[in-house]
């Protein structure tokens, strides 16, 4: 089982760095297999070839089972969050629950295979991710927590909007005016 | 744009509405005056303007004495120049002016740069060098990203800090994070909610000894 390493930063803050985050993605396919579907950030990444700065990894695993991670090599918090082997937070969806509004079972089903850094990973479909991203843009109470997610919800609209690939029939399928709804956000 | 009376009053009149998502253009002309709104969209405040509404940026509900300190930022993000291209291959021929993603990493190993962002001594010389190596000048979308150089300050971390609150958008999270390793070397701090603070606090691991 791999060790969990934590390094410590500046003033005694523990750090994640970008080799680290792709050294937890690889075990995490490595332990999981390749239909494992990466949301959040990773899943950002991959939708807008871009570097994204990020610090966690959001994964779906079909159901989270708490000693099936422990033998993994995952640790767990006081709080209850998970950590990997290599130190980086891990967070876990899994089937019944909803993401953003959307039924995980969903977000598993039209999952995408797209490129991150040289890996082939599965992502949410594109316009998955918008609604997520305009969900928690409007959750959002604080006028700064809003701004960080309106920035990823514009970036993944630019972009695709640019490319002219987003399928606004089925964002509207989960939500009626959608396309009025991102103008008003972003 | 200096911090005068006009650009005051302003600041004051927009603060005074509380913060919004975005607001009504005529309705926000009428209740601040268009010259009000032009003050602010000459300091650099506006972030978007587009069919009938206004946004603006998050600084501008900042307390006076920190935006002060936003101010030159402010008015270097207004006149940046953006390509597209490696970032990476950008970097050495930027020299040491580097601020916002890459250097907010370099002093918090918090969030993984995005955008290559540097302070040009020459801006026009600069993206000339850039064309020359191949860089396409790309809007405002770009990954490199080319700032005027302004009144800098002499504190590198205060640099950061600021520029990342003009920014906003994820390098609030950045600012938040510089706030949290360095209290010491930030005089004027910005107002965050508690949210964010926990969060960045958390993220970072909570182990601040």
């Amino acid at each position: 089982m791999a060790k969990r390493h934590h390094s410590p930063g500046k003033r005694g803050y523990r750090c994640v760095d970008a080799a680290t985050l792709e050294k937890e993605v690889s075990y995490i396919l490595q332990e999981f297999g390749s239909e494992t579907v990466f949301i959040g950030s990773i899943a950002m990444m991959a939708h807008t070839e871009r570097g994204r700065r990020t610090k966690d990894i959001d994964v779906i695993l079909p159901h989270e089972c708490t000693a099936m991670l422990i033998e993994r090599g995952f640790t767990t918090d006081k709080k209850g969050a998970w950590y990997g082997p290599h130190g980086v937070k891990v967070d876990f969806y899994t089937r019944g629950e909803k993401i953003g509004g959307i039924p995980v079972e969903d977000i598993e089903r039209d999952a995408q295979t797209k490129k991150w850094n040289d890996y082939e990973i599965r992502v949410p479909k594109l316009e998955h991710m918008m609604l997520m991203k305009m969900v928690a843009t409007e959750r959002s109470k604080p006028a700064d927590v809003r701004e960080a997610h309106k920035s990823d919800l514009r970036t993944l609209a630019i972009e695709h909007t640019k490319r002219n690939d987003i399928d606004w029939k089925y964002a509207e399928h989960y939500r009626s005016n959608f396309k009025r709804r991102l103008e008003e956000l972003i | 744009m200096e911090l005068n009376g006009r650009l005051k009053s302003s600041i004051k009149a927009l603060q005074k509405h509380g913060y919004k998502a975005r607001f009504r253009y005529a309705d926000l002309e009428r209740n601040l005056g268009k010259e009000s709104i032009e003050t602010l969209e000459e300091a650099g405040f506006v972030e978007q303007r587009k069919k009938g509404y206004i946004s603006f940026r998050w600084c501008a509900w900042q307390p006076l004495n920190v935006i002060k300190h936003i101010l030159p930022s402010l008015n270097s993000l207004k006149d940046a120049a953006y390509f597209e291209g490696d970032p990476l291959a950008a970097r050495p021929m930027l020299g040491d002016n580097v601020t916002l993603d890459y250097k907010a990493w370099e002093l918090t190993n918090y969030q993984t740069p995005a955008m290559l962002c540097a302070y040009a001594d020459n801006m026009k010389k600069t993206c000339a060098a850039l064309k020359k190596a191949g860089f396409e000048h790309d809007g405002k979308d770009g990954r490199i990203c080319i700032l005027p150089k302004n009144e800098r300050k002499e504190n590198a971390i205060e640099q950061v800090y600021y520029d990342s609150l003009a920014s906003g958008g994820r390098s609030l999270l950045d600012a938040a994070a510089l706030q949290l390793l360095y209290p010491d070397q930030i005089r004027e701090k910005a107002k965050f909610s508690k949210d964010i603070m926990n969060k960045v606090r958390d993220e970072l691991g909570q182990t601040a000894s």
